[in-house]
């Protein structure tokens, strides 16, 4: 009974260490920011939680039924870089993206949307969940 | 008079627990996926489970009338997800066991198959996600309800309806920032069953329980789709004791074992291997033992 019960502890133990170590450096991940590599048709998601790939075909799912997504590329036109937390969207020719649509279908897939990215004259510009445009 | 008397009870005793062994996953399926509004998904699950070591509380004794019991279960499951905080979940057990059991002195072998006891949930949970880690906690009301047969001797079910909580945490990313291309998973989940009286009087003990899952991802192609998990699985339940019609029984079992998990798309199979590494009942009887998993998953 004792080292059942030593067995149960020493899990609950180690099980609650890792998860307020692996916590703290989850949330300074969060602090980093960096600009995605785009192709002039593309636009790009950074996604809290996008960590899981089988569980992020939600995201390929509900994405690729948006009308400007150009379904005929590889994957659905929906690249997903789970090991980074973002995604890549392939734009049907001269489509352009409904931030509003997208930022919501990566919260019915079940994940938080970080920011959106797009290219303007070479240029990155950064589109935020909730910000009017 | 005291040795038929020893084997009465012996038998008493053991075809208790046999029937209350059964080994039941608990918990609803595929906690990984579907996370998405209006998924749903379906799993086929078998369970090869059983042993002949004859325990006398933790105390493995001979075995010469070659008393066993093993029991191979066919679970269909499926899932729900309204949004990522709500889902429902079904399980229907198709089962075939076969003991042998002293009766009147003689070793007795019976057997029975059939459906089970249907098992409904609604798992709660609760996500948060981080760059790089996402994890939940789920709250998870449960009925199993009694469609199983209760005819035979060795009886599928047993006519009750019982009642499961189940509290659990689960989180994956990459947590460590000593290993950063390290991928990790782990489950924690705690559970107790409410097993009520059935036909005739018949009761199995309430269950407690608790599943941890802690493992790595192998690897990940982005192309294909395709990767792969390992995981190291441990198992521990109480049993407790039933009412008198169904003899005193009180059992302790701690199983452990790797768990392989392996994706393509939509698709999850998962294999797990149980040893049982430690196990104390309370009186005779035949131990849980070791138990072997393959499943199949999909979700749309």
């Amino acid at each position: 009974m004792k080292y059942f019960r030593n067995i149960l502890i020493a899990l609950i133990f180690t099980s609650t260490s890792l998860f307020v170590d692996g916590l703290a450096v989850a949330k300074a991940k969060s602090e980093t920011k960096e600009a995605l590599a785009l192709e002039q048709d593309e636009v790009g998601l950074k996604v809290k939680g996008l960590v899981c790939s089988f569980c992020a075909q939600g995201i390929r799912k509900n994405v690729s039924k948006l009308t400007f997504v150009d379904t005929k590329k590889p994957q659905k036109g929906v690249m997903v870089d789970e090991k980074n937390g973002y995604f890549v969207v392939s734009l049907k020719s001269g489509k352009s993206p409904v931030w509003k649509d997208l930022f919501a279908a990566v919260v019915n897939a079940g994940y938080d949307v970080t920011e959106g990215q797009s290219l303007s004259g070479g240029k990155i510009v950064i589109h935020l969940p909730g910000a009017k445009k | 008079m005291n040795k038929a008397m020893n084997r009465f009870l012996r038998l008493v005793v053991f075809g208790s627990i046999l029937a209350a062994l059964s080994v039941r996953a608990h918990q609803p399926i595929m906690d990984m996926a579907p996370r998405w509004s209006g998924g749903w998904g379906l799993q086929i699950r078998q369970v090869w489970s059983g042993s002949d070591d004859y325990l006398d509380g933790s105390t493995e004794l001979s075995n010469p009338d070659g008393l066993e019991r093993y029991v191979r279960q066919t679970w269909i499951e499926g899932v729900y997800t309204f949004d990522r905080s709500t889902r429902v979940t079904f399980k229907m057990p198709y089962v075939d066991k076969s003991r042998t059991i002293l009766s009147r002195g003689t070793p007795a072998r019976q057997q029975s198959n059939g459906w089970g006891d249907l098992v409904l949930a609604a798992p709660l949970k609760k996500y948060s996600n981080f760059d790089g880690y996402t994890h939940n906690f789920s709250f998870t009301p449960q009925v199993r309800m009694p469609t199983g047969s209760t005819g035979d001797d060795y009886a599928l079910s047993d006519g009750s309806w019982d009642f499961g909580l189940s509290l659990s945490y689960s989180g994956e990313g990459y947590l460590f920032d000593s290993f950063p291309n390290l991928h990790f998973y782990h489950l924690y989940d705690l559970f107790y069953w409410e097993n009520r009286k059935g036909v005739g009087g018949f009761q199995e003990g309430d269950e407690l329980g608790l599943d941890v899952n802690a493992g790595m991802k192998l690897y990940h192609d982005n192309d294909s789709l395709t990767g792969a998990f390992l995981m190291w699985d441990v198992t521990a339940r109480r049993q407790e004791v039933g009412d008198a019609r169904t003899g005193a029984y009180e059992g302790k079992s701690l199983q452990t074992g790797p768990v392989l998990v392996w994706y393509k798309d939509s698709i999850m199979i998962r294999g797990e291997w149980k040893r049982s590494v430690y196990e104390s009942l309370c009186g005779l009887g035949i131990a849980r033992g070791n138990a072997f998993e393959l499943g199949m998953g999909i979700s749309f």
